[in-house]
């Protein structure tokens, strides 16, 4: 059977049972600082199950239909979902990169495009209170190789697993393909990890703003989104805010002929 | 032909046999300069740095902007994804116009055809005259020769630039629209640039087709607009053309992360 190209088809797929759906809870239950000063800061704000490296029989892909967040406070944001590329990791301590993936290839417009993402920076070990400071040497957005981020000053004492930055690229830089290395210089005695994520989107979600807590959907066939998810692939949620709260999540998956 | 605006299974359709972009860009704005009523009154900030539209591989013939979100930091903030042509450069040391161009033309989505239309002669209808390199003087007088959108040549816009400190910060952008002659609506091209006064900077048109919009409610909170949903004049993107980012109403500096989706008609 061809790749689902029609909502008939998506729905005798549902019929089929070739659906299902994954929840997430996270609760960091801390006011993100993110791990770099000044930089752009938000928070993991959901974890689904990887899609199964190995799929189901008669499914290709995964396609996702709807996203649900439920949020904990009054306090609104946009929660960027989307598929998690694993760009590398730095251990302070020890000042080793341990590179990843590169950003994949996909086909775009009928042309093999190699793609790019902000470099989202998450703690994901305990930073100490004298950690130095990063940079991150990449490859940007037009295949450009050895551009190197200004030096940006690690937050002392985050002990807080899964707050973000967004590393500041170089000028006119949008996006990188690859992280090539990445160092952290000065510091007393660092500890912690940092791990480098980039993200290829499905969708942003509104959780509006309520008095008591906040949420929000989205039906993403019917709002011009499609993606047809590849096996292994890591799926979260990032939002930029400065909340402590807490996180329900829903996505739904229409598995693709 | 076959459109992705034209039903959900046609978008599924394109798709699945030539690929979306997904496109995830975190913009950052510096500090802007405010306007007022004679430098088109609503203050305006353009992102650093562009992106390129991909390259088409035939028998794709161009793109629509599907969706479009944008995390909000301020209230009463919109925010534009455009595609932007440089339509006329001015040096303020020698007071010194380059870079003569026109809006060119394009194709528009034809609801009634359920395809692109036809090529036609475009005009901006948001042209935006911004500071490129910072500027260094006081109140300057900006005078902008350009085609309107009926192809009158020999038309005037003036505006008076409110510097603050001697200095116009770089990234200010200034909507041209209230200033320009008569009951003009829009520009094909900029034939000439002067500028009254100013020892330093370079100021650029601009030529704005927006193909998304978000704004930012009362909370902070952005609403997305997503123009598959909405009847309007979709515009054909083409590899190579270059999306710029703009946030209106707002000169606070900062970092909003933007999600868009392109969808392929063939």
């Amino acid at each position: 059977m061809a790749a689902i190209i029609t909502p008939d088809q998506l729905i005798a797929r549902i019929s089929a049972g070739m659906n299902k759906q994954e929840s997430s809870f996270f609760n960091p239950g801390i006011i993100p600082a993110g791990p770099m000063a000044g930089n752009s800061r938000g928070q993991r704000a959901v974890n689904f199950r990887d899609i199964p490296s190995t799929l189901e029989t008669g499914v290709t892909a995964y396609i996702p239909t709807e996203l649900f967040i439920q949020v904990t406070t009054s306090i609104g944001g946009l929660v960027l979902f989307g598929e998690y590329i694993d760009l590398g990791s730095l251990n302070l301590s020890t000042n080793v990169f341990t590179d990843g993936s590169s950003m994949p290839t996909r086909t775009v417009f009928n042309t093999s495009v190699p793609l790019h993402s902000p470099i989202f920076v998450e703690t994901e070990a305990s930073i100490n209170s004298t950690p130095g400071s990063l940079t991150i040497t990449y490859v940007d957005q037009n295949g450009n190789t050895a551009e190197t981020t200004a030096s940006m000053l690690l937050s002392g004492g985050n002990a807080n697993v899964g707050q973000c930055s967004t590393a500041i690229l170089n000028t006119i830089d949008v996006g990188a393909r690859d992280i090539t290395t990445a160092a952290r210089s000065g510091g007393t005695s660092p500890v912690g990890t940092l791990r480098f994520w980039g993200i290829i989107p499905i969708a942003m979600v509104t959780t509006g703003n309520q008095t008591a807590s906040t949420g929000g959907s989205l039906d993403l066939i019917n709002t011009g989104i499609i993606r047809r998810l590849p096996a292994g692939a890591r799926i979260g949620g990032w939002i930029q805010n400065q909340s402590s709260q807490a996180f329900l999540s829903t996505i739904n998956y229409v598995g693709d002929a | 032909m076959a459109s992705p605006l034209r039903s959900v299974a046609d978008h599924m359709a394109q798709e699945s046999a030539y690929g979306d972009w997904q496109l995830l860009w975190e913009h950052r704005v510096t500090a802007a300069t405010a306007a007022n009523a004679n430098s088109g009154s609503i203050s305006g900030t353009r992102s650093i740095g562009t992106i390129t539209v991909p390259t088409m591989t035939s028998p794709v013939i161009g793109a629509y902007c599907t969706s479009f979100n944008v995390t909000a930091a301020t209230t009463s903030t919109k925010y534009v994804l455009a595609d932007e042509t440089t339509l006329g450069v001015l040096t303020v040391s020698g007071n010194s116009f380059s870079g003569a161009a026109s809006m060119g033309t394009g194709k528009i989505y034809d609801h009634t055809l359920g395809a692109a239309g036809s090529s036609q002669t475009l005009a901006t209808h948001m042209p935006m005259l911004v500071v490129t390199t910072a500027f260094a003087g006081s109140n300057p007088v900006v005078t902008v020769t350009y085609t309107n959108q009926a192809g009158t040549t020999g038309r005037t816009c003036t505006m008076t630039l409110p510097t603050s400190g001697s200095v116009l910060a770089i990234n200010t952008s200034y909507f041209m629209a209230p200033h320009l002659q008569g009951s003009d609506t829009g520009i094909r091209a900029v034939t000439g640039m002067s500028i009254s006064t100013g020892s330093a900077g370079v100021l650029t048109v601009f030529g704005l087709i927006p193909v998304g919009i978000s704004e930012a409610n009362s909370q902070a909170v952005s609403t997305g607009f997503n123009p598959i949903l909405a009847p309007i004049a979709n515009y054909l993107l083409q590899g190579g053309d270059r999306l710029a980012f703009y946030q209106i109403g707002s000169t606070i500096a900062g970092a909003r992360m933007c999600h868009a989706t392109f969808s392929p008609e063939s």
